[in-house]
């Protein structure tokens, strides 16, 4: 399974860069994840409370980087595994500046497997995908409280970041697959619930 | 109805259709299954199943599981010290020359690799079912991940990564069979149809699940197990070895079972192993009942072969020979041989007359779980080979698909028929007798073959609603040995007990034994009491597999009533002071053919048999009892044609099949009910295997379907009203005349499937060479088609 994406933050490269080698923001930015644990250099362990549909479970998981070009670029790769299954992937993560701005960009080959593989296939990618977008939002929300924050100093976190709630997570998954559909299907929903719409109003006028 | 031999109760004896004496208990859900047993003091049991289809297993800690409340036990490979063994093999290699096999059983806890998804890694026993699950997160395993072997081109290539590393490559095996010359026979010949064909693999799907029940009595030092097993008297064989026991202090039985299909065999899988040593070592009841995600990859599979066949044929459409290279998918281990791609090689030859034939096989190892028989056994693949060429040398030569059939059928003078081939029991395949040409025409009647084609296949066309038929002819090997037994005992209350060995997962022993025992002994089926699958009440046998039972053990059931009804004869001659000429059986009770007024109860016969005073007859043995056993020479061809209408819709490419129609010829038929309701169950799972159930590996071997959200089966709307008609050719390989009927429906749907559909769809050069299908597959094999 290939996964990739980007997300433009509003923050220059360095800052980007600093970021996402703190490790106390990415468990923060990780939905669900538990403090990371440094087992080496660039390399952490920590845990995960993950849904994929119908499969949930604790994921227990490594994280290492490497190829570190700063501010450029680096190499991730993750395994993580639990009753559920296992996870694994490795990827490249690119930053790009764009004005003032940065564009992450990351593409992960990732394998999944058990429960996982075989009961949440259909909802595999999908939902990974919500994941890193949700990830990358929270970031992007954390850098701009630190922004806020007049003192520049690594911002406390010491608590395990909540699992996502699953209305956020929800939404994050009904806007993806919204734009996998293909045109010609948006136009149809979006046609329907104005019919819907229109009814509805005409309906409620005559009661 | 077939007259009977003695005088059975009107409609009760062989041949009539009975209701099944073991629906009411079933239907009322008081039928016990394995998960209905509970013991006191009884311990459950979850296995932790490798996620990864092919890694090292460097390390397994289960201390913090252990240490858990409620955990009993927990055990890795380490544990079990010399108990360890990888499992038997039950099925040895065909002795063919020049065959290569190498044996490569499943173990009981995967030691130093693990080769397939859902394979075993740790066991942990506890006082329930949900600790059990718990502890098994508890427990931390190491893997280090190697590539897997998925695909069967690519793991016999060189340099392809090893499912085991001390064999030479991912051969498990490799076997030629040859029939006459086929480079002689295709020299000249004006037509040969070449192609590569294909059929994926499905899983049986049982409504049970696999189970197992052990209980150790210290007092009387015998282990008492429960298994969903078809064959319950090896299994016991093979425990008692295992665990350094006498047979007689093992009783195995296997209780009502949701379904069998073949992979309930005796496999000796790795629970069923584990769990009656752990309940000894425990000294309490241990329980093991499989999830439906566990049986998903625990339980074995069929059916992967690719198929490079040939046909050449001459100019009116009769076989000249057939060529056939295939590879086997056989999973990660082999514990059952070549079974399932010797059936292959033995149905690709049809009814038909195919005067050479070259047929080689390799099977191979790969990351995926076990392939073992599952209902056909290989059998659909060979139909689905030679059926589909014969379409297309149909098309070919412009003559209708029946009317090819018809050309090579074999004719009835031309029994027994040789293949000159070896069968999955080792003998040649020998067809002991037949007579199709009626079952094609019975077929092409039942279904309107004419008036469809000629006028409403037109019709619906012009109508824009395309709609095609197929008719498909096959074979089904049945009824192979070794033996079965059987042991008929009248009480003195006229109840009359019949215990045999195999085991039952709904085949309707219960009726169909009933009626034998009623024909011969002339007494009501209310008062036959039909014992299976337990080896304390008989112990010699194999089990129920191979459409085997009504003709194996059907035919010791004979063997011994009869031999029952020879002793009341004489015992009743005696009393009654005639000849034993003029006593008949019937109703109850013996009297004179003559006289009727002149009888006495079957039951004071059986006392009489067993004097308490006096003795019996020098020479007798006591009581109205006896055992008897029956095998075979060879196993019995059935053969069936089946024809199908089905409605294709373009736009959604949805199909529906219309009328579904199902010719038979098991020889002589027990029970015309049952034999109705194994074919309707064997074309449903045919209907889902073509259709709708296709079990999907991704490249790293992982399952991506393994429930019932993504693992698609044919409900009672996909599967139409099925019309069934019975044809009698007696087997003169057994008293009785019988053959197997368990696998037939399930045979020749991929092939009907594919033929029906190609001709609804009916675009030049469009060729279905695959099963299963589906909506999606179609498309893209539309698209494919349209865009080249």
């Amino acid at each position: 399974m290939k996964l990739q994406g980007e997300h433009l933050f509003p923050v220059d490269r360095e800052r980007l860069w600093a970021a996402l080698l703190d490790p106390t923001l990415l468990q923060r930015v990780l939905p669900g994840c538990e403090p990371l644990e440094s087992t080496g250099e660039r390399r952490w362990k920590t845990a995960m409370a993950l849904a994929v549909g119908p499969v949930q479970g604790r994921f227990q998981g490594n994280l290492e980087l490497s190829d570190l070009v700063a501010p450029e670029s680096y190499r991730l790769k993750l395994d993580g595994s639990g009753p559920a299954g296992f996870l694994r992937g490795s990827g490249t993560v690119r930053l790009a500046t764009e004005g003032s701005s940065t564009r992450l960009s990351y593409e992960v080959d990732a394998q999944v497997g058990g429960k996982v593989a075989s009961v949440g296939q259909r909802l595999v990618e999908s939902s990974a995908r919500a994941l890193a977008r949700q990830g990358l939002e929270g970031l992007e929300a954390a850098l701009a409280a630190r922004a806020a924050d007049s003192t520049t100093g690594p911002v406390s976190i010491h608590a395990a970041s909540p699992p996502p709630s699953t209305t956020a997570f929800a939404a994050r998954f009904a806007r993806g697959l919204w734009s996998e559909l293909p045109l010609s299907w948006r136009v149809a929903i979006a046609g329907l619930g104005a019919v819907l719409l229109v009814a509805s109003v005409f309906l409620l006028r005559g009661c | 109805m077939t007259k009977g031999e003695a005088g059975a109760p009107a409609g009760s004896g062989i041949g009539a259709r009975v209701p099944r004496n073991e629906d009411a208990r079933l239907l009322t859900g008081r039928a016990q299954f394995l998960d209905d047993i509970r013991l006191p003091g009884m311990l459950h049991v979850a296995f932790l199943r490798s996620d990864a289809a092919h890694a090292r297993l460097v390390s397994v800690n289960v201390e913090r599981a252990r240490a858990m409340p409620g955990v009993i036990a927990v055990y890795t490979a380490a544990d079990l010290g010399d108990y360890w063994q990888p499992g038997p093999l039950l099925v040895p290699p065909p002795p063919v020359p020049g065959a290569v096999f190498h044996t490569r059983t499943q173990v009981p806890l995967a030691k130093e690799k693990v080769r397939h998804v859902g394979e075993p890694i740790a066991m942990v026993v506890a006082e329930s079912r949900y600790v059990a699950e718990d502890a098994l997160a508890e427990i931390e395993v190491d893997l280090d991940f190697l590539t897997a072997v998925v695909d069967l081109e690519a793991a016999l290539e060189l340099g392809a990564p090893l499912v085991h590393e001390d064999l030479a490559s991912n051969l498990a095996a490799h076997v030629v069979q040859r029939k006459g010359d086929w480079e002689t026979a295709v020299e000249g010949a004006p037509l040969r149809i070449a192609r590569r064909l294909s059929y994926d693999r499905g899983a049986a799907a049982a409504l049970e699940g696999r189970g197992i029940l052990a209980s150790w009595d210290r007092s009387t030092e015998r282990l008492s197990i429960w298994d969903t097993t078809q064959a319950p008297i090896p299994i016991r064989n093979g425990l008692a070895a295992m665990l350094g026991l006498s047979e007689h202090q093992v009783r195995v039985v296997a209780p009502f079972i949701g379904g069998g299909f073949g992979p309930k065999i005796m496999m000796f899988y790795p629970e069923e192993v584990l769990v009656p040593w752990a309940a000894m070592r425990l000294g309490r009841p241990v329980q093991w009942m499989s999830d439906r995600a566990e049986d998903f990859v625990s339980t074995t599979q069929e059916r992967l072969q690719i198929h490079d066949a040939e046909l050449a044929l001459d100019g009116e459409g009769r076989i000249l020979a057939l060529r056939d290279s295939f590879l086997h998918d056989t999973g990660a281990y082999d514990p059952y041989g070549l079974t399932v791609p010797l059936n292959s090689q033995a149905n690709a030859l049809g009814l038909y007359r195919v005067p050479a034939y070259w047929s080689e096989f390799r099977a191979v190892f790969t990351n995926k779980p076990i392939v073992t028989p599952y209902r056909g056994a290989g059998r659909q693949h060979g139909t689905f080979v030679i059926e589909r060429l014969l379409d297309l040398a149909a098309r070919e030569i412009g003559v209708s698909g029946p009317e090819i059939r018809r050309r090579n059928l074999l004719r009835p003078d031309e029994f027994p028929h040789n293949h000159e081939i070896l069968f999955q029991d080792f003998t040649q395949l020998t067809y002991d007798s037949g007579n199709y040409p009626p079952l094609l025409d019975l077929a092409l009647e039942r279904i309107g073959y004419e008036s469809f084609v000629r006028e409403e296949q037109p019709r619906r066309r012009a109508a824009g609603r395309p709609t095609g038929i197929g008719v498909v002819a096959y074979a089904e090997g049945t009824g192979i040995g070794p033996f079965e037994g059987a042991r008929v005992h009248v009480q003195t209350s006229g109840k009359v007990t019949v215990a045999t060995g195999i085991g039952t997962q709904g085949q309707g022993h219960f009726t169909s034994f009933a009626q034998i025992v009623t024909e011969a002994l002339g007494v009501p089926i209310a008062d036959v009491d039909v014992i299976t699958g337990d080896t304390d009440r008989f112990h010699w046998g194999a089990g129920t597999f191979a459409s085997r039972g009504a003709v194996v053990a059907g035919n010791a059931i004979h063997a011994a009533a009869s031999a029952v009804a020879a002793k009341a004869r004489a015992v009743a001659a005696r009393t009654l002071s005639i000849p034993e000429s003029d006593v008949e059986l019937a109703d109850g009770v013996a009297r004179s053919k003559r006289d009727r007024s002149r009888a006495i109860g079957i039951g004071e016969l059986a006392k009489r048999a067993n004097p308490l005073r006096g003795a019996v007859e020098p020479g007798a043995e006591p009581g109205l009892e006896a055992t008897r056993y029956f095998g075979p020479e060879r196993g019995a061809t059935a053969a069936g044609v089946h024809a199908m209408i089905l409605a294709f819709d373009p736009e959604t490419m949805s199909v529906a099949i219309e009328k579904y129609v199902a010719v038979h010829d098991c020889g002589r038929v027990l029970n015309p009910l049952i034999v109705e309701g194994q074919i309707h169950g064997g074309v449903a799972q045919g209907i889902g295997n073509a259709w709708y159930e296709q079990l999907v590996f991704d490249e790293t071997g992982q399952l991506k379907n393994g429930s019932f959200m993504d693992f698609l089966l044919p409900t009672a709307l996909d599967v139409p009203r099925i019309e069934t008609d019975h044809r009698e050719t007696p087997s003169p390989l057994n008293p009785l005349g019988v053959k197997g009927a368990g696998e037939a429906g399930a045979i020749p749907v991929g092939a009907l499937f594919a033929q029906a559909l190609e001709n609804a769809i009916d675009r030049p050069g469009f060729e279905v060479l695959e099963i299963p299908l589906s909506p999606n597959r179609l498309f893209e094999l539309l698209r494919r088609e349209g865009a080249a």
